[in-house]
């Protein structure tokens, strides 16, 4: 699974994920990971990136029911942004190197807030579709990138792409966090606080305000455990 | 291909318990943070000679046995040279390079028996 170049929310570009997700479900689910990444941070926080996927080998997720084990690699040589994969018994997302030098700058700049994104949404594959990576996991990436594209049309809740997408917006910026910004915030505000790129910025505050901001979505409590430490 | 990485292992223990990302080992080393991620990985074989000593120093692990793992790794042993202090470490290093291929077991026992003594008798 890797991070496509554009990142839109409209039009299935993945695999079928088997399940369906809506907006307050990802924003759950968004909670549960950013809880067990990174359990001190403040929901109006930059997500520390960098340091999250450094201990992320203290971690497990499920694949095919069982816990299994999550890794982290950089790559000189990688084609896509990133890419997670099940291989070895282990569950590892790799950053291409350019990726995770500009997620390691200490400038804010559309290049780290893109990487930032980027990492996020192989966060969100590897939580979340574990059932995805074990079905691809003896196909080799390209393939089983183009295998994906010939498939059969299916709903955009359902799709793999869509879910990462919109859940590593909501890791990053949780709408309890936005909503901490006041009761309009910008575009301006989320770029400031979590690190969003413009387009991203503005997309995020469009899915808040259309479908996040009533108090009913944030509420909803987190679903079981996707994820545990050690062991 | 992946290789079985001994040294590649220890690297990523030593960084994990010193609390270091890859880009900051990487920067103090002096390498790409996706060649030292290849590394620990066993994607790509160790360094040899001053990257290992580089190694060594920012985790403050042990050189000699650092090196040992490098050259385990690599499947592959080299001398350094370098650190070869005197004319009689340059001739036991020279004659070691030149008959190496041609010892026998005995012949090597006998080398490994005067290591292992010299190593009791300074520990």
């Amino acid at each position: 699974m890797s991070g496509a170049k554009a990142r839109g929310f409209e039009r299935p570009r993945g695999f079928d994920a088997g399940f369906s997700l809506d907006y307050a479900s990802i924003e759950a689910i968004a909670r549960n990971i950013r809880q067990a990444l990174a359990p001190a941070l403040k929901l109006h926080e930059r997500f520390p990136m960098e340091r999250v996927l450094n201990n992320i080998e203290d971690l497990k997720v499920k694949v095919g029911g069982k816990f299994v084990a999550l890794g982290f690699a950089v790559s000189d040589d990688l084609f896509p942004e990133g890419q997670t994969q099940f291989k070895n018994g282990r569950v590892t997302i790799t950053l291409r190197t350019d990726v995770y030098n500009a997620l390691r700058s200490a400038t804010p700049s559309k290049k780290r807030s893109r990487a930032l994104i980027t990492a996020a949404h192989e966060l969100a594959h590897a939580f979340v579709h574990g059932a995805l990576l074990l079905k691809f996991s003896s196909i080799p990436h390209q393939d089983a990138v183009l295998l994906g594209r010939s498939l059969k049309e299916h709903a955009i809740s359902r799709d793999s792409e869509w879910h990462a997408d919109a859940i590593a917006a909501a890791i990053v910026s949780p709408a309890a966090g936005i909503a901490l910004l006041g009761r309009a915030p910008t575009s301006d505000q989320l770029r400031a606080c979590f690190d969003l790129g413009f387009q991203c910025a503005e997309k995020r505050l469009e899915v808040y305000t259309q479908k996040l901001s009533t108090k009913r979505f944030r509420s909803r409590p987190a679903p079981k455990s996707i994820s545990k430490r050690g062991g | 291909m992946e290789i079985q990485s001994k040294f590649g292992e220890a690297i990523r223990k030593a960084r994990r318990a010193a609390d270091l990302t890859l880009g900051t080992l990487a920067d103090k080393i002096g390498i790409s943070p996706g060649y030292l991620s290849d590394i620990e990985q066993g994607r790509k074989a160790p360094p040899s000679g001053d990257a290992v000593a580089r190694f060594a120093e920012a985790l403050v692990m042990d050189l000699n046995l650092l090196s040992q793992l490098a050259a385990e790794s690599r499947g592959a042993f080299k001398l350094l040279v370098e650190q070869m202090m005197t004319p009689k470490h340059l001739e036991v290093g020279a004659a070691l390079e030149r008959h190496w291929t041609s010892l026998d077991d005995a012949q090597l026992s006998q080398i490994l028996n005067a290591l292992l003594q010299r190593k009791d008798t300074t520990e």
